[in-house]
């Protein structure tokens, strides 16, 4: 039984209401309801009937309680760890929140300055609700990296969680620690599928070479493609600029870039000045098809609560029923 | 003139008594015979339906104990529960007032709740040996072995069974729904479901019982029962009472 139980994976929430079962014993244990008196029951015969409305009365009562507890105790069966296989890539998206992301793109040609956050979002929107077989987590990061969705299917928590950054950035660019982040949720995982790191930013920030080799050394651990969406601000530079050695320490996104080039990894940036842009990057993304993935994933379990509800619900009905046919007074009418 | 025997004239007395006129001596014997009420007192003679039985006892006593002080015999009451109730014991006597006086120790005395009625045996000990009219009162819901020791230790006696029935005992039922009845002496509780059938099974029970009644007291020697049900007519006891004899 238990061991079907396991299976189906029924349990309850919070067990600690079973203890109200032992209340369940009160109709069947107790006596002395009121009664009419009579001289001699003997007198009177022993029927059948009568002695069945007895038992039910007691047996309706106990259940009513029971089940009430054990509705209480919220019963669920069907949490259930689904295999599902997968085509798409594991991407980890890390998603800049910093306070620069409400300035609008560098590309001022465009009257309708949408503020590079909403572009971002916009877009991801769409690439999370396109990409059907991929694997999403997040992670935002202004002064300290947020998780907000680990890897997994469950794409409505990332859009959840894109929704939420219409709040406004704020704060700095902690892009080694949002990095790190996200790296950490590849940890442990079977390779069934490409790794990439998204990164949506729009500026850099000094790594000081311990951070760099920590970075590095993960990254080739995990085996994970990088991707920049560099969303340039109306005053930031180019990558494509080619700057001279002096000025590259002026430009921390110039900095950024050279690091990620010495990876060793994977990869690529895509300079986007517009919303445009943005889409055009995405897209190329989503281009990522790789071997199938396997993935687990946690079925909805069903609430049980209900059914032991309505069932208490009857036994009180049944109970009042029986109480409406009670004899109140002791005299033919 | 009430017994006219020139014989008997008693000429001292008839010249006494204003307006003048004859009066003649009459001779009874005296305390021929006693009269007991004997009453069962076990706490199911405190069911209260159409009538209460309390109160029964009390009115029927009263109507004993009046009949036979009048008649010149002597009266006495003896009541039981589980024992032989001394609070509620009037030794034999012809004296007036005897009628008001046990109407009122009845109604006032307290029948005690969960007791049976084993003391009724008992009572004969209380009793003058010599045979004696016993007006036994009882609802006669005793066990089959209490009865059949009462009536057989009754049996030197003249016993007259008066049997108290409540008609919402057995008659005036409801007719339909739930109840639970409890038993006044302790016998545990039962759930009824009441309806025309079971009704008429509780009816013909009571009425089997009345028969069953009937075989065991002629088979003690006891008068036939006289059964009262809510109301106590005199008249009616008194009609049973000669067509018995």
């Amino acid at each position: 039984m238990s061991e079907f139980l396991q299976t189906a994976g029924a349990g309850l929430q919070s067990p600690g209401w079973l203890v109200l079962l032992l209340l369940a014993l009160v109709p069947l244990l107790v006596r002395g309801h009121a009664a009419f008196p009579y001289p001699a029951i003997s007198r009177l015969p022993e029927d059948e009937l009568s002695l069945w409305i007895e038992r039910f009365w007691r047996w309706a009562g106990a259940l009513a309680i029971a089940a009430t507890a054990i509705a209480l105790s919220g019963p669920y069966w069907g949490e259930q760890q689904l295999e599902k296989v997968g085509r798409g890539a594991h991407v980890m998206i890390v998603l800049d929140r910093s306070a620069s992301m409400n300035d609008s793109f560098a590309d001022t040609a465009k009257s309708d300055s949408e503020s590079k956050m909403a572009a971002a979002r916009r877009v991801l929107q769409s690439f999370v609700a396109q990409s059907r077989e991929d694997l999403l987590g997040m992670v935002t990061f202004s002064t300290s990296p947020i998780l907000v969705a680990p890897l997994g299917g469950d794409r409505e928590a990332v859009l959840a969680a894109l929704r939420a950054t219409e709040a406004g950035g704020m704060g700095f660019t902690a892009v080694a620690r949002g990095l790190g982040m996200g790296l950490d949720y590849f940890e442990g995982r079977p390779v069934t599928g490409a790794r990439a790191i998204l990164l949506v930013s729009d500026g850099g920030a000094h790594l000081d070479v311990k951070t760099q080799d920590l970075l590095r050394e993960m990254f080739h651990r995990q085996g994970a493609s990088l991707y920049w969406v560099y969303l340039r601000s109306a005053n930031g530079v180019s990558l494509k600029e080619n700057l001279d050695d002096d000025d590259r320490d002026a430009y921390p996104e110039h900095q950024l870039h050279d690091y990620f080039k010495s990876l060793g990894v994977n990869y690529h940036v895509y300079e986007a000045e517009s919303p445009k842009a943005v889409e055009d990057a995405l897209a190329d993304i989503s281009q990522l098809k790789n071997q199938p993935v396997k993935y687990f994933e946690a079925a909805a379990r069903q609430d049980l609560s209900w059914m032991f509800y309505l069932l208490a619900l009857l036994s009180a009905a049944a109970l009042f029923a029986l109480h409406l046919t009670e004899v109140k007074r002791w005299r033919a009418v | 003139m009430d017994n006219p025997d020139p014989r008997r004239l008693d000429l001292r007395a008839s010249l006494r008594v204003i307006p003048r006129r004859y009066v003649v001596r009459s001779f009874f014997e005296r305390g021929a015979i006693v009269v007991y009420a004997l009453l069962d007192v076990s706490a199911s003679m405190r069911f209260a339906g159409n009538a209460e039985k309390k109160r029964l006892l009390a009115d029927i006593t009263a109507a004993i104990a009046w009949s036979s002080t009048r008649h010149g015999d002597a009266f006495s009451l003896l009541a039981c529960d589980d024992a032989v109730r001394q609070d509620l014991f009037i030794p034999p006597s012809g004296r007036r007032g005897l009628a008001q006086e046990s109407h009122k120790k009845i109604l006032s005395a307290e029948i005690r709740p969960q007791s049976g009625a084993k003391g009724l045996p008992c009572a004969i000990e209380q009793m003058r040996p010599s045979r004696s009219l016993v007006f036994l009162i009882s609802d006669f819901h005793l066990d089959e072995a209490l009865l059949n020791s009462t009536l057989a230790s009754f049996s030197t006696h003249d016993v007259v069974p008066l049997v108290l029935w409540d008609s919402s005992e057995y008659r005036d039922l409801p007719d339909w729904g739930w109840a639970r009845v409890r038993d006044m002496e302790g016998g545990g509780d039962r759930s009824i479901f009441l309806r025309r059938s079971l009704k008429r099974e509780i009816e013909q029970r009571y009425l089997a019982r009345r028969n069953e009644l009937k075989t065991l007291c002629r088979k003690f020697g006891a008068r036939a029962p006289f059964f009262i049900e809510d109301k106590f007519d005199a008249g009616l006891l008194t009609r049973h009472l000669l067509e018995a004899g």
